[in-house]
């Protein structure tokens, strides 16, 4: 039974060696970008990533991570992938994990796609045997042809998104964290990566997608978190999430 | 009264902390044995490592053996010259020595990168980190098979019969390997937060070829010289495999040597890497 629980999870990073001569202008209200920054009791600076975090998912749920330029989304997921240890709190994850936040990752360049099959679905703790019988069916889904026979060089970004999201999505995994990659492709394959999901959802396993694009994830999404430098800011159904956040822009800009 | 209590109280702190000590040493040991269980993982990325070495070279890996021929001949003609030793002597010792130390530079080397140069793995998905170690392992193992043809060619050329001696090479590299291990957990760890290591190291590594019985016999050195054999452990790791390989037995003190480090380098590793691995995630 796939299975999130975060219970008040912060998470602080050290920065090392930075220390900057850009003279401070004291900011003025809140910033729109970042975390949290303060300097610990070392004077060393410390980047507040999440800040008192408490959320549950259940089978089922398709969450949508909200929120503007480095509020916490990519760490939140490294966060649930268990890759970031909380500075405080507890992270409870049930169920085999596959992310999918780097689109360079587990990917050689100079290989075949087919071959890269082969190396990304081996990290994601796919055995050869279970990959050989899948090739094909991700060789399809990606729609690639004959290009899988080209090293990945070749492959423009969506090509290579496409690919990505193709082994991902067959792993047998109950939850799958995605971090705005299907934004990558083109329509044809946003529709077949979306219908993908909702299949995947349909199996009662869980889904977490951080992403800019509403649409994106209105369509596929269920659920949406909105975060603002690291804090929980509203949590619920998708439609209000995205009103909430959008009249939060709306009276940044006019202010 | 109230005294005891807190002293009570803080024996029972140090108790815990010691507890949980303990118990982050066994996630390490732990480690160890989950990364065999992505073996076809890490033995698929070694291998790969192995060509893409030699991408688009026709005679690919075999350039390891080619380059290993090349020292014997040159190498071996010239030195043994110097050291007025005949070849059937001294370009076995030369090769089986050189082959060997070539592997245990490359397991310190890369050992240091273990963690730097698969940082964009780290960073993605949660794999035990003994798999970064293992796959450098058996990529140098399979470099060490294409080395080891040039050994084979010598034993043929200069009618060596290095058996039954030779089995003694199996448990001399499981005792290799299992220093390979803690070296990689420790100096990986210590690079991904301290780049300098990483610079030293291989400073370091040219230096101690020239002062390892490699290219010279631990036997020809004297008096106050004896301690860059006495006193160097790279010494005892290359001698219980290079005796076997000529078909001796190693002396029985360079096993106690050699184990003796082993246990010492797991003692110093396992609780260091066992309180920063989880730190390693934010470094690289």
């Amino acid at each position: 039974m796939a299975f999130v629980k975060l219970e008040n999870v912060t998470l602080e990073f050290p920065v090392q060696a930075s220390k900057s001569d850009r003279r401070r202008v004291p900011s003025q209200g809140e910033k729109p970008v970042g975390g949290q920054l303060a300097s610990s009791q070392s004077g060393q600076m410390v980047v507040r990533a999440l800040d008192h975090l408490s959320l549950t998912l259940e089978p089922g749920d398709r969450l949508a991570l909200l929120g503007h330029n480095g509020a916490g989304k990519t760490t939140l997921l490294r966060v649930m992938a268990k890759l970031y240890p909380p500075t405080h709190g507890r992270v409870t994850v049930q169920g085999r994990v596959a992310p999918l936040l780097n689109l360079s990752f587990g990917l050689d360049m100079d290989s075949t796609g087919y071959d890269n099959i082969f190396i990304r679905g081996l990290f994601l703790g796919m055995s050869k045997a279970e990959l050989r019988r899948k090739a094909d069916t991700i060789a399809e889904f990606s729609e690639l042809g004959d290009f899988l026979d080209l090293p990945m060089r070749t492959y423009s970004s969506g090509m290579r998104a496409r690919l990505a999201f193709a082994i991902s999505t067959h792993v047998e995994t109950d939850i799958l964290l995605l971090d705005e990659v299907v934004a990558t492709g083109d329509a044809r394959f946003f529709k077949k990566a979306n219908e993908r999901l909702e299949s995947f959802a349909r199996e009662s396993k869980i889904l977490v997608l951080a992403s800019h694009s509403n649409k994106v994830l209105r369509e596929i999404c269920n659920k949406a978190l909105l975060l603002e430098h690291g804090r929980l800011k509203a949590f619920g159904a998708i439609d209000e999430v995205i009103e909430t956040y959008a009249a939060s822009t709306a009276g940044d800009a006019k202010a | 009264m109230s005294r005891i209590v807190t002293l009570r109280a803080k024996n029972g702190i140090k108790e815990t902390k010691l507890r949980t000590d303990v118990s982050k040493v066994l996630e390490v040991f732990r480690e160890v044995r989950d990364g065999w269980r992505w073996r076809e993982l890490w033995m698929t990325l070694g291998w790969r490592d192995v060509q893409t070495r030699h991408r688009r070279s026709r005679i690919g890996p075999f350039w390891n053996t080619l380059s290993l021929a090349f020292v014997a001949t040159c190498i071996g003609t010239l030195y043994g010259g110097i050291m007025g030793r005949p070849m059937s002597d001294y370009i076995p010792h030369l090769v089986t020595g050189y082959m060997i130390w070539a592997f245990l530079q490359a397991l310190v080397i890369e050992g240091k990168d273990a963690f730097v140069s698969n940082a964009s793995a780290i960073r993605e998905i949660a794999v035990p980190g003994t798999v970064y170690i293992y796959k450098l392992l058996w990529k140098n193992l399979v470099i060490l098979g294409f080395n080891s043809l040039v050994y084979v060619a010598v034993l043929v050329l200069f009618q060596v019969w290095p058996f039954p001696n030779i089995l003694l090479v199996v448990p001399a590299l499981a005792i290799v390997l299992l220093n390979g291990i803690w070296v990689g957990l420790l100096l990986g760890l210590i690079n991904v937060r301290y780049r300098d290591l990483g610079q030293l190291i291989p400073n370091a590594m040219r230096l101690a070829f020239f002062v390892t019985p490699i290219l010279w016999y631990p036997d020809s050195v004297s008096g106050l010289r004896t301690i860059f054999v006495d006193f160097n452990p790279f010494y005892y790791f290359i001698e219980i495999l290079r005796a076997p390989l000529l078909g001796q037995a190693p002396d029985p003190l360079l096993w106690i040597v050699a184990l003796a480090i082993t246990v010492i380098g797991w003692v110093i590793a396992a609780p260091i890497y066992a309180h920063w691995r989880r730190r390693i995630a934010f470094w690289v």
